[in-house]
C-alpha cells in the first residue's frame, strides 16, 4: 500500500501520461491536482476552493487518481479519489471514506444510463472542468466534477 | 416467554392439527428485550433496568399471516394494560427490515416509565384482521434508590477509549518512571480512592463498540453494537428506533442539569454522540450533529467539542438558490440528506423531539450561533470564548490530531498538524478547562463527558508511541477534572472506558540502545529485532523517560524503551520506535496528496522495509476491541460506590443514586 501511495503521489506531481485511460481531444489540457483543489489551512467556516482551480472552471483538465471502489456504483459517474478507497457500510456507512478532495467525473450524456467498470491502480481522466455544489446520483454532493467528451464516455461505458 | 397462541385450545391440537397453530400471527421481538422473551427463561438476568420515572419505549413486532392486516395492539404491564397518551403509539408495517415475504407490524408505545420499583412483566396483545390474536410477554425492572447522603451536584465522566489497564500501566511507565519495581509518582488518575472493574458487553456481543460501549453507562441499558441510545427494532429508519431516556435527558428533565460533551474524536463519533443522540447507525453523522443541537432542550447540550466541522458546514441545497459559486461551493461538507433525519409523530409527540429535517443545506454552525452559543475554531478562539455560557468548539475537519503530533508542532519539530490543515488545535486537558468553567456557571450543576478518543485509534493503528501520548494527554485532563471536584466537592469524576482496545500488552523492554534499534531496522529480521532486542522478566529494566516542561516525554525512542505487544492485532511490522508520520486517516481533508500522501496507508504496510512481520490473529488492517473487562475510578462525592465488580449499565444507576434520582 505503501508502494500505491507513493505512486499517486508521484504520478500526481508529472507524470499522468501513464495511466491506463485517457480522453482524447483536440485541445490540450491542463494538469490538477488533488492537493489544488483547496486552500491551506482550513478556515473558521470549512474548506475554501484554491485560486488554481477556480482559474481552471470550464476548461480542459487532466486529473490523476484512484477509482473509488463501490458495491453499487451509481451509473454514468466515476468517483476518482487521490487514494485507493473501498466504498461500503459496515459500521460507519455514509461516514465514509471518500475524501473531501475527491473528483466526480460523469459521461457524457449518451452514456449516462451505462455503469462503469472499476479500474485498480492510477487512472488518469480529461474533461471539462465543472466547479460548484451538485447533488450527484448517487446521494452525495459533488464540489469538482469532469465533464467527459461523448468518446471517452464511450469508451469508458464499453469497457464494462 | 415468546409469541404465545390464541388459544389454549389451539395448543392442545398442536400435535394433531399444526398447520392450524403455524397459521396464527406471532410476535418475533418484544422491547425492552428480556430474557424472558427470548429465551422464556424466567430465572436469567432482568436485561432491561430503568430508574423510577425514566422514559423508554414498547415495541413489538407482530408477524401476522399472509393476506391478514393488525387490527389491534396494547400493552399491558404486570397484566394492567398501559394508557399510552395521546399520538404516541404507532404501526409501521412498510420500510421494514424483514424478507419482503414477511407481513409485520412493528408496534410501538413512546415515552412509558413507570415508578414502581422491582420487576414487572411486560406484555403485547396483538389481533390480525381474521380475529387471530397473540400475546407475548417479557419483563424489565424499575431499580429501587435508596436515599443515601447529600446528592452530588455535577458528573464529570472521564472516557479513555479504548483504555485497558495495560494502557494505564505503560502511561505510568512512560509519563512517571519506575526505581526499583515502584512508580516514581502517581498518574493523576491513579490517585482516585476507589478503582473497580467494568465488565464492557453489549447487547448483542461479548465485544462491545464505541457506541454502546458509551451509551450503557448513560442509560443503564444494554444497546447493540452500532447504536446509541435505543433498542434494536426492525424498520430500516436510523432514528425510529425505541428510545431510552439518557442520563443527561433525565437529569435535565428532573433537576435541570446542563450536558457537556468534549472529545478529540470527530464530534459525531460513537462515544460522544452516545451521550445525547438516539439512533441505530452511529453512521448517521448529518443527523447526529443536528440532533445533538435540536434536542439541547431535552439534553440541556452546554458544550460540544471536538472535531467533525465537515458535518457542520451547509452542503448543496441552500448554495444552489444563489447560484452554484456563490457562497463556499465547495467547503468540504460532508452533510448528506442519506444520514439526516425526521422523526415519526408518536416519537416527536411522546418525548417532545424535534421533528429534523433532512437538510444538507442546513448551517449548523449558523444555527448554534443562533442559538447562543460561542463558536471556537481553534485554541486561541477557545482561550476567548471560555467566558460564554454555552460553547461549540470544532477544532477540526474529522479527528483531531493526536497528542504525539500536536505537541510536536508546538516544540517546533513536526508540522503533522499543518499537513492537515489545523495548526493551531487544543490540548485535551485546555478543552476540559474551558468546558468545566463554562459549565460552572450552570446553577444547577452539570454532566460531563470528556473523551480521550484517540487512545482507541491510535491501538487500532497499533501505532504504540502515538496512544501512549494520548493516555498522557487524557491524564492531564484527568487532573484539570480531578482540581475541579476539589474546588467544587459536590462533583463525582470517574474515570473509565467503554473497552479494551487491541489487546495491548507490557511485554518487556528492548534490551539495547535506541541506537540498536534504528540500526536493526537497516536489516529487518526476527532474530535482529525479536530475537535480540525484547527483554523479559528481568531482562526487562526500567527505562526512563525523560520529561520536557509540556509535560509529555522529550522523545519516545529513549535507550531500553518499553515494548509493547497486542493481543488482537492484524498483521503489522514491528521496528520498537516511533513512527515519525501518523498512518493516513481518509477521512482528513487533505488525505492522498503531499504531504499526507507519503505516510503509511496502513499498518500493514508500515515500516514494510523496516520492521519484522508479526501476523495478526484478526482479518483485516487494524486491531480490535477486547472484551477484557476495564478499571474504572472515583473520586468525589459518593466515589466508594464504584468498588468491585460491576456492569457498564450498573454504573448509571450508581451514578443517578449519587445525584439523588428517585
Amino acid at each position: 500500500m505503501l508502494a500505491l501511495c507513493a505512486a499517486a503521489a508521484s504520478a500526481n506531481e508529472a507524470r499522468p501520461d501513464e495511466p491506463r485511460t485517457d480522453s482524447s481531444a483536440a485541445t490540450p489540457a491542463v494538469d490538477l491536482k488533488f492537493r489544488d483543489f483547496f486552500t491551506m489551512p482550513i478556515g473558521p467556516a470549512g474548506l475554501a476552493p484554491s485560486a488554481r482551480l477556480l482559474s481552471l472552471a470550464g476548461q480542459r483538465v487532466r486529473v490523476v487518481g484512484y477509482m473509488a471502489r463501490q458495491e453499487q456504483p451509481a451509473a454514468g459517474i466515476v468517483i476518482l479519489a487521490p487514494l485507493p478507497v473501498v466504498l461500503g457500510d459496515e459500521d460507519e456507512s455514509y461516514a465514509d471514506d471518500l475524501p473531501a478532495a475527491t473528483l466526480y467525473v460523469h459521461l457524457a450524456d449518451t452514456e449516462r444510463t451505462r455503469a462503469v467498470a472499476y479500474v485498480p491502480g492510477l487512472v488518469s481522466f480529461t474533461g471539462v472542468l465543472q466547479l460548484g455544489a451538485t447533488n450527484e446520483a448517487d446521494g452525495r454532493v459533488s464540489f469538482v466534477r469532469l465533464q467527459l467528451d461523448p468518446e471517452s464516455s464511450r469508451a469508458l461505458a464499453i469497457a464494462r | 416467554m415468546s409469541s404465545r397462541p390464541p388459544f389454549a385450545l389451539c395448543a392442545l391440537l398442536a400435535l394433531s392439527l399444526p398447520v392450524l397453530c403455524a397459521a396464527a400471527p406471532t410476535v418475533s421481538r418484544l422491547t425492552p428485550p428480556s430474557e424472558l422473551f427470548a429465551s422464556n427463561n424466567s430465572g436469567g438476568p432482568v436485561i432491561a433496568r430503568f430508574l423510577p420515572g425514566q422514559r423508554f419505549d414498547l415495541q413489538a413486532t407482530v408477524r401476522m399471516d399472509t393476506g391478514t392486516t393488525l387490527t389491534d395492539f396494547r400493552f399491558a404491564v404486570d397484566g394492567v394494560d398501559t394508557k399510552p397518551a395521546a399520538n404516541t403509539t404507532s404501526v409501521v408495517t412498510t420500510g421494514l427490515t424483514l424478507q419482503k415475504d414477511v407481513n409485520a407490524a412493528v408496534v410501538s408505545q413512546r415515552a412509558f416509565s413507570m415508578k414502581k420499583p422491582g420487576v414487572h412483566t411486560l406484555t403485547v396483545h396483538a389481533t390480525q384482521s381474521d380475529g387471530q390474536r397473540v400475546s407475548a410477554t417479557g419483563n424489565f425492572e424499575i431499580v429501587a434508590l435508596e436515599r443515601n447522603g447529600k446528592p452530588a451536584k455535577n458528573i464529570i465522566i472521564l472516557l479513555g477509549d479504548g483504555m485497558g489497564a495495560s494502557q494505564r500501566t505503560a502511561a505510568r511507565i512512560m509519563g512517571r518512571g519506575y526505581a526499583q519495581g515502584k512508580a516514581q509518582s502517581p498518574l493523576a488518575m491513579d490517585t482516585f480512592p476507589v478503582t473497580g472493574m467494568v465488565m464492557t458487553s453489549s447487547l448483542d456481543g461479548i465485544v462491545t463498540d464505541s457506541s454502546p460501549g458509551m451509551s450503557n453507562y448513560v442509560t443503564g441499558n444494554k444497546s447493540a453494537n452500532n447504536t446509541e441510545g435505543v433498542f434494536p427494532d426492525d424498520t430500516l429508519d436510523a432514528f425510529d428506533n425505541p428510545r431510552i431516556e439518557y442520563l443527561s435527558e433525565y437529569l435535565h428533565r428532573t433537576q435541570g442539569k446542563a450536558l457537556g460533551i468534549v472529545t478529540t474524536a470527530d464530534v459525531f463519533d460513537a462515544t460522544p454522540a452516545a451521550m445525547a443522540v438516539h439512533t441505530s447507525n452511529r453512521g448517521y453523522g448529518t443527523g447526529i450533529v443536528d440532533q445533538f443541537l435540536d434536542d439541547r432542550g431535552l439534553t440541556g447540550l452546554s458544550v460540544l467539542m471536538g472535531g467533525g466541522r465537515k458535518w457542520f458546514l451547509p452542503n448543496a441545497d441552500k448554495l444552489k438558490a444563489n447560484g452554484a459559486l456563490d457562497g463556499q461551493p465547495m467547503n468540504g461538507s460532508q452533510r448528506d440528506a442519506r444520514s439526516d433525519y425526521e422523526l415519526p409523530a408518536d416519537l416527536i409527540a411522546g418525548w417532545g423531539a424535534a421533528r429534523g429535517s433532512k437538510d444538507a443545506g442546513r448551517d449548523l454552525i449558523g444555527d448554534f450561533r443562533a442559538a447562543g452559543f460561542a463558536y471556537a475554531p481553534d485554541k486561541a478562539g477557545l482561550v476567548a470564548a471560555d467566558s460564554a455560557d454555552k460553547l461549540l468548539g470544532l477544532f477540526s475537519y474529522s479527528n483531531m490530531n493526536v497528542a504525539f503530533d500536536k505537541i510536536n508542532k508546538r516544540r517546533g519539530v513536526s508540522t503533522i498538524v499543518d499537513d492537515y490543515g489545523f495548526p493551531d488545535q487544543p490540548m485535551l486537558d485546555e478543552m476540559a478547562s474551558a468546558a468545566l468553567k463554562v459549565l460552572a456557571r450552570h446553577k444547577q450543576g452539570f454532566i460531563a463527558m470528556i473523551e480521550g478518543a484517540s487512545i482507541d485509534k491510535q491501538e487500532h493503528l497499533m501505532d504504540t508511541d502515538r496512544w501512549l501520548l494520548e493516555v498522557l494527554e487524557f491524564d492531564r485532563a484527568i487532573q484539570v477534572a480531578k482540581d475541579f471536584a476539589a474546588a467544587h466537592p459536590d462533583t463525582i469524576v470517574i474515570v473509565t472506558a467503554d473497552h479494551e482496545c487491541s489487546g495491548a500488552s507490557i511485554i518487556g523492554a528492548s534490551t539495547k540502545p535506541v541506537a540498536a534499534l534504528q540500526a536493526a531496522a537497516t536489516a529487518p529480521s526476527v532474530a535482529g529485532q525479536r530475537d535480540a532486542i525484547v527483554g523479559t522478566y528481568q531482562a526487562s529494566k526500567f527505562p526512563k523517560y525523560a520529561m520536557a516542561p509540556d509535560g509529555y516525554p522529550v522523545s519516545t525512542d529513549v535507550d531500553y524503551k518499553m515494548l509493547i505487544g497486542y493481543g488482537a492485532n492484524a498483521d503489522r511490522y514491528e521496528n520498537w520506535l516511533s513512527n515519525p508520520t501518523p498512518t493516513q486517516d481518509s477521512q482528513q481533508p487533505f488525505v492522498g496528496v503531499a504531504p499526507q500522501g507519503g505516510y503509511p496507508a496502513t499498518p500493514n504496510v508500515r515500516n514494510a522495509t523496516s520492521g519484522f512481520l508479526i501476523t495478526g490473529q484478526v482479518p483485516g488492517d487494524s486491531a480490535v476491541h477486547t472484551a477484557t473487562d476495564v478499571p474504572l475510578s472515583a473520586y468525589g462525592r459518593g466515589a466508594a460506590a464504584f468498588t468491585g465488580v460491576m456492569d457498564n449499565t450498573d454504573v448509571f444507576f450508581k451514578l443517578a443514586k449519587i445525584v439523588g434520582a428517585r
